[in-house]
C-alpha cells in the first residue's frame, strides 16, 4: 500500500459517499451541492491518474459550470427547494435496480480482469502539448464536430428558453388570419419577449 | 513551420462533403435569422462566397472543360439559388428559410451521388477507404445512409411546412437544428473510431431532443422531450461506458483496431463481452430494439408529426448503421457471443411491436410500436452477418424510411384540421371524403405491412432472404408470423378509411404545395421502387462493403 | 510529478481545519443567551412577507449559464491548441478558425435573437 493508494482510498470514499447523498438528499439543493462534491472528487480521481489536464477540465467546466447550471435549473423551475420529499413509488425499486446493476457491473468487472492484471505502473503524465498534437493530427475531425455539437446545444437552448409572442401548442387558431404578417419572422421577434415573467398565459 | 510537412494529417474535406453543404445552409439559416430584414445583406456575400469556392474548384479541380468538378458547379448554382430566393421569396421569410433548408439537403444528396461515381466507385464496387485519419469511413454504408438520411429530410421539410406554421410551433430555429440533426445522422453512419461516432450520435441527439420538445405549450411534447432526453443521456452515458471498457481491454478507439485487439488471443474476453452487452444497450435505445423501447410512442405521439416522421425515418436509418459498423466490423471476432442475443432481441421486438400495436387506438402510437416491430425486422439482416443481410438491412430501412414519412404525411394532413392526437376514429370514412388522401395512407400501410407490389414488401423480401441464407429460420418464421399479425392492424386502419362511414362534421383534411409535393414523392417512390428496385437495391447490394 | 501538488492538499487541510477549528471552538466556548432582538432579521433585509417557494427565476439565466458551458468547453480546447500552435502551424491555425468560426455563428445568433439582453 503505497501513499497513493491511501490517497486514492480517501478520494474515492469521499466521492462514493457524495454520489450516494447526491441521490439520497431530500433537499434539492444539497443534492446539487453534493453533486458538486462529487465532481471534484472525480477531478481529483483523474490528479492522482497524472492527468492534470483533465483534472483542470473537471473543475472548470462540470463543477465550474454544470453545477451552477444545475442550480438555474432548480430556480427556473418550480420545483419544490425545500425540504419536500420528491419521492415517487419508485424508491425501493429503483434501488433494487441500481443496486443490481452496480453489484453486477462491479464482479463482473473484476472478475472480468481476472488473470489479465495489467501490471502496475507509475502513471505517465501527458502534458497538455502531448494532447493539442493528439487533438490536431488523429483526432482532428472528431474535433470539428464538436463544435457543431455546441452549436446545436446552444440553437437550441435559443428555442426553448426564449419565450415569443404566440407561443402555443395545442391551442391553434383554425386559419392563421394574417397570414402575410404571421409569415415573417421579424413580426414575430419584434413583440415584447417575456422571458421570466413566470406566470402561465 | 518547419514541421508543417511532418504536419499534414490525411484531411479530405470531399469524403464529408454533403456534411459540408449541409452545415453551410445551418450557417446561412442562422446569420438570416438574426439579420431579419436586411437579410439581403447576408445573403448576397454568403452567395457570392458560396459562388466563389464554386469557381475556385473549378479551376483547380476539373480535369478538363469536358470533365468539370461537380462540386464546384453545384457551388456556383447554389450560391446563386441562394441569392435569387432571398430576393425572389424576401416577403415570406418562412417559405425561404424552408426553401434555403431544403437547398442545402438536395446539394447534400447530389453531393453524395458524386460521390458514389467520383470518389468512392471503382469499376463495379464502392471500394472502402477511411479519411480524416481513420476517423470517416468512405463505404458503402456510410454513403447509403446518406441517401437515407438526406432524401428524409427532404421530404420532410415541405410535408410539415404548413404543419408547423398551422400548429404556431414554427420558430426560425426548427430547420437548422433540423439539418444539423441530419448531420449528426449521417456522421453516424460514417464514423469509423467511436470518439467520432459519439460525438456524431451527440450532434443528432440534442437536436433531435429540443426539436421534440419545440411544441412549447404543449404538453405531452414537453413530456416527450423530457423522456426522450433523460433517456437518451442514460443510454449515451451506457454507451460511452462500453466504448472505455473495449478501449482498456483492447487499446484502441478506431472500430477496425477494436476488432484487431480482440482477434489478439491474449485479449481479456470477459471484459470485451461486458463492454459488447453496454454498447448494445447504447444502440439498442437508439434504434428501438425490444427491451429498450419504452420511450417510443411516448416519444412518437408527443413530438410533432413532422419530427416524428423524421426521427421515425432518419434516426432508425443512422442507429442502425452505428450498430451495423459497431457490431460487423469491431465486435466481429466475437460474433459467437453477440449473433444470438442481438437475434433474441430482434425476435422480441418483432413480437413486442406486433402485439402492442394491436390495441393502440392513437394513429400515431399505433405506428410507434410498429416502428419497434420494424428495427426488429431490420436487425435480421445483422444477425444474418453476411453481405446480403448488411446490404439487407440498409436497404430495409431504406423502404422503411420512405414508407412511415408517407404515413406519417397523412396523419399531418388529417391533424392540421383535427387540432388533435388522430385516433383510429378519425379515419372514418376518409375513403369517402378524401379518396386520393385515403389512396395515399393505404399505400403507406400496405407497404408497412410488407404486402407485393409496395416497397416495404421488397424490404422485407431482402431481409427475409438474408436470415433463411445464414440459417435463421426460427427468426424468419417468427418475422414472417409477426408480419401477418401486424398486417391486421394496418388492415384495421384500412377498414376504418373505406368500410366505415364518415362522421357528419368530420373536418376536411387540408393540404398545401409542399405537402402535396412531398407526399406525391414519396408515394410515387413506394410504387415505383417497389416495382423496379433495381436500381437502388443494386446499388445497396454492392455498398456491402465496410472499411475494415 | 503528485509532489506538486502537495501545497494544494497543504492549502485545503489548513482551510478546513481553519473552517472546522473557529466553527468548534466558537460552538464549545461561547455563551449563547438568545433574545428576539438578536434572532430578528438585521440590516440584511426584511422578514419575508409571504411564502417564497413558488417563486422562479428568469429563464434568461438559464441561456446565460448554456452559454457560458459552451464558450467554457470552447476554451477547454483552445488551451491544447495555444500550447502546441508552434508546432501546429497553419494547419492547426486552420482548424481552429473552423472551430472558432461555427461557435461564432452561435454567439452572433445568440447576441442577435436577443438571448442576452435583458428586458
Amino acid at each position: 500500500m503505497t501513499s497513493l493508494d491511501i490517497v486514492f482510498i480517501l478520494v474515492a470514499v469521499v466521492t462514493g459517499g457524495a454520489a450516494v447523498m447526491t441521490v439520497t438528499s431530500r433537499n434539492l439543493v444539497h443534492a446539487a451541492l453534493f453533486l458538486g462534491v462529487t465532481l471534484a472528487g472525480i477531478g481529483a480521481t483523474f490528479l492522482l491518474l497524472a492527468a492534470d489536464f483533465v483534472a483542470m477540465v473537471q473543475v472548470v467546466v462540470y463543477l465550474g459550470a454544470i453545477t451552477v447550471l444545475f442550480l438555474f435549473g432548480l430556480m427556473l423551475t418550480r420545483a419544490p427547494i425545500g425540504r419536500e420529499t420528491l419521492d415517487s413509488r419508485n424508491r425501493p425499486m429503483a434501488m433494487v435496480v441500481s443496486a443490481a446493476l452496480f453489484g453486477i457491473l462491479v464482479v463482473l468487472i473484476v472478475r472480468a480482469f481476472g488473470s489479465n492484471q495489467f501490471p502496475a505502473t507509475e502513471p505517465i503524465s501527458s502534458s497538455v502539448a502531448d494532447l493539442g498534437m493528439a487533438i490536431f493530427s488523429t483526432w482532428v475531425f472528431p474535433f470539428e464536430v464538436v463544435s457543431m455539437m455546441l452549436l446545436a446545444a446552444l440553437v437550441g437552448a435559443v428555442l426553448l428558453a426564449r419565450r415569443q409572442s404566440g407561443d402555443s401548442g395545442t391551442e391553434t387558431r383554425v386559419t392563421p388570419i394574417r397570414e402575410a404578417l404571421d409569415d415573417s419572422t421579424e413580426e414575430l421577434d419584434r413583440a415584447p419577449a417575456e422571458l421570466g415573467s413566470g406566470g402561465e398565459r | 513551420m518547419t514541421d508543417l510537412t511532418q504536419f499534414l494529417p490525411d484531411i479530405a474535406w470531399s469524403s464529408v462533403a454533403p456534411e459540408i453543404a449541409m452545415t453551410v445552409a445551418v450557417v446561412v439559416l442562422l446569420l438570416m435569422t438574426v439579420a431579419g430584414r436586411r437579410r439581403m445583406w447576408v445573403a448576397t456575400p454568403m452567395g457570392l462566397a458560396i459562388a466563389g469556392v464554386g469557381v475556385a474548384l473549378l479551376v483547380v479541380e476539373s480535369t478538363s472543360p469536358a470533365d468539370p468538378s461537380l462540386p464546384g458547379l453545384l457551388a456556383i448554382v447554389a450560391g446563386v439559388a441562394l441569392v435569387a430566393l432571398t430576393f425572389g421569396l424576401a416577403g415570406v421569410p418562412r417559405a425561404l428559410h424552408a426553401w434555403i433548408a431544403g437547398l442545402g439537403a438536395g446539394a447534400a444528396l447530389v453531393l453524395t451521388a458524386w460521390q458514389i461515381f467520383d470518389v468512392a466507385w471503382t469499376g463495379s464496387l464502392f471500394a472502402a477507404s477511411t479519411t480524416m485519419e481513420g476517423s470517416v469511413a468512405m463505404d458503402g454504408l456510410a454513403i447509403f445512409t446518406r441517401i437515407t438520411v438526406y432524401l428524409s429530410t427532404l421530404l420532410v421539410l415541405p410535408i410539415g411546412f404548413a404543419y408547423v406554421r398551422d400548429r404556431n410551433i414554427h420558430r426560425p430555429e426548427f430547420e437548422p437544428l433540423l439539418l444539423l440533426s441530419a448531420v449528426g445522422m449521417a456522421l453516424l453512419g460514417a464514423a469509423n473510431d467511436v470518439i467520432t461516432l459519439f460525438i456524431a450520435l451527440e450532434v443528432l441527439s440534442i437536436a433531435l431532443y429540443v426539436l421534440t420538445g419545440s411544441a412549447r405549450r404543449d404538453r405531452r411534447s414537453q413530456e416527450a422531450a423530457v423522456k426522450y432526453f433523460v433517456l437518451g443521456a442514460v443510454a449515451s452515458a451506457i454507451l460511452l461506458y462500453g466504448f472505455a471498457l473495449s478501449y482498456i481491454a483492447t487499446g484502441s478507439l478506431e472500430l477496425p483496431g477494436i476488432a484487431l485487439g480482440m482477434a489478439d488471443p491474449g485479449s481479456p474476453l470477459r471484459l470485451l463481452a461486458v463492454s459488447m452487452v453496454l454498447v448494445l444497450v447504447g444502440v439498442g435505445f437508439k434504434v428501438a430494439l425490444v427491451p429498450f423501447q419504452l420511450w417510443v410512442p411516448d416519444v412518437y405521439e408527443g413530438a410533432p408529426t413532422n419530427v416524428t416522421a423524421f426521427m421515425g425515418a432518419a434516426t432508425k436509418a443512422a442507429g442502425f448503421a452505428a450498430m451495423l459498423r459497431l457490431f460487423v466490423v469491431a465486435w466481429a471476432p466475437l460474433a459467437d457471443l453477440w449473433v444470438p442475443i442481438v437475434a433474441v432481441l430482434a425476435g422480441l421486438s418483432m413480437a413486442y411491436g406486433a402485439w402492442a400495436a394491436l390495441v393502440q387506438d392513437d394513429v400515431k402510437r399505433l405506428l410507434a410500436y410498429s416502428a419497434v416491430a420494424h428495427a426488429g425486422y431490420a436487425t435480421i439482416g445483422i444477425v444474418s452477418l453476411s453481405d446480403a443481410g448488411l446490404s439487407a438491412t440498409m436497404w430495409y430501412l431504406f423502404t422503411y424510411a420512405i414508407t412511415s414519412i408517407t404515413a406519417l404525411g397523412g396523419i399531418i394532413a388529417i391533424e392540421r384540421r383535427n387540432h388533435r392526437a388522430v385516433s383510429i376514429s378519425d379515419l372514418n370514412g376518409l375513403g369517402r371524403t378524401s379518396p386520393a388522401l385515403a389512396a395515399v395512407m393505404s399505400l403507406a400501410l400496405l407497404s408497412l405491412a410488407g404486402i407485393p407490389p409496395t416497397l416495404g414488401f421488397e424490404g422485407k423480401l431482402g431481409v427475409f432472404t438474408a436470415g433463411m441464407l445464414s440459417g435463421l429460420t426460427w427468426l424468419v418464421v417468427l418475422g414472417v408470423v409477426t408480419s401477418v399479425v401486424s398486417a391486421f392492424y394496418y388492415l384495421r386502419l384500412m377498414g376504418a378509411m373505406f368500410l366505415t362511414d364518415p362522421a357528419p362534421d368530420a373536418p376536411v383534411p387540408a393540404y398545401s404545395h409542399g405537402w402535396n409535393a412531398g407526399v406525391t414523392v414519396a408515394a410515387g417512390l413506394i410504387v415505383y421502387l417497389g416495382l423496379q428496385p433495381s436500381i437502388l437495391l443494386d446499388l445497396a447490394e454492392r455498398a456491402a462493403v465496410l472499411a475494415r | 510529478m503528485l509532489a506538486d501538488y502537495l501545497p494544494v492538499l497543504l492549502l485545503f487541510v489548513v482551510a478546513f481545519g481553519f473552517v472546522a477549528a473557529s466553527l468548534g471552538v466558537s460552538a464549545l466556548v461561547g455563551p449563547r443567551r438568545p433574545n428576539p432582538s438578536k434572532l430578528s432579521a438585521y440590516e440584511c433585509g426584511n422578514e419575508p412577507l409571504a411564502q417564497v417557494k413558488g417563486t422562479r427565476f428568469s429563464v434568461k439565466f438559464y441561456l446565460v449559464a448554456m452559454m457560458f458551458l459552451i464558450f467554457d468547453i470552447e476554451t477547454v480546447f483552445v488551451y491544447p491548441w495555444a500550447i502546441t500552435t508552434a508546432d501546429l502551424g497553419w494547419f492547426g491555425f486552420g482548424q481552429m478558425a473552423l472551430f472558432l468560426g461555427l461557435l461564432g455563428v452561435a454567439f452572433v445568433y445568440e447576441i442577435g435573437r436577443g438571448g442576452l439582453t435583458w428586458d
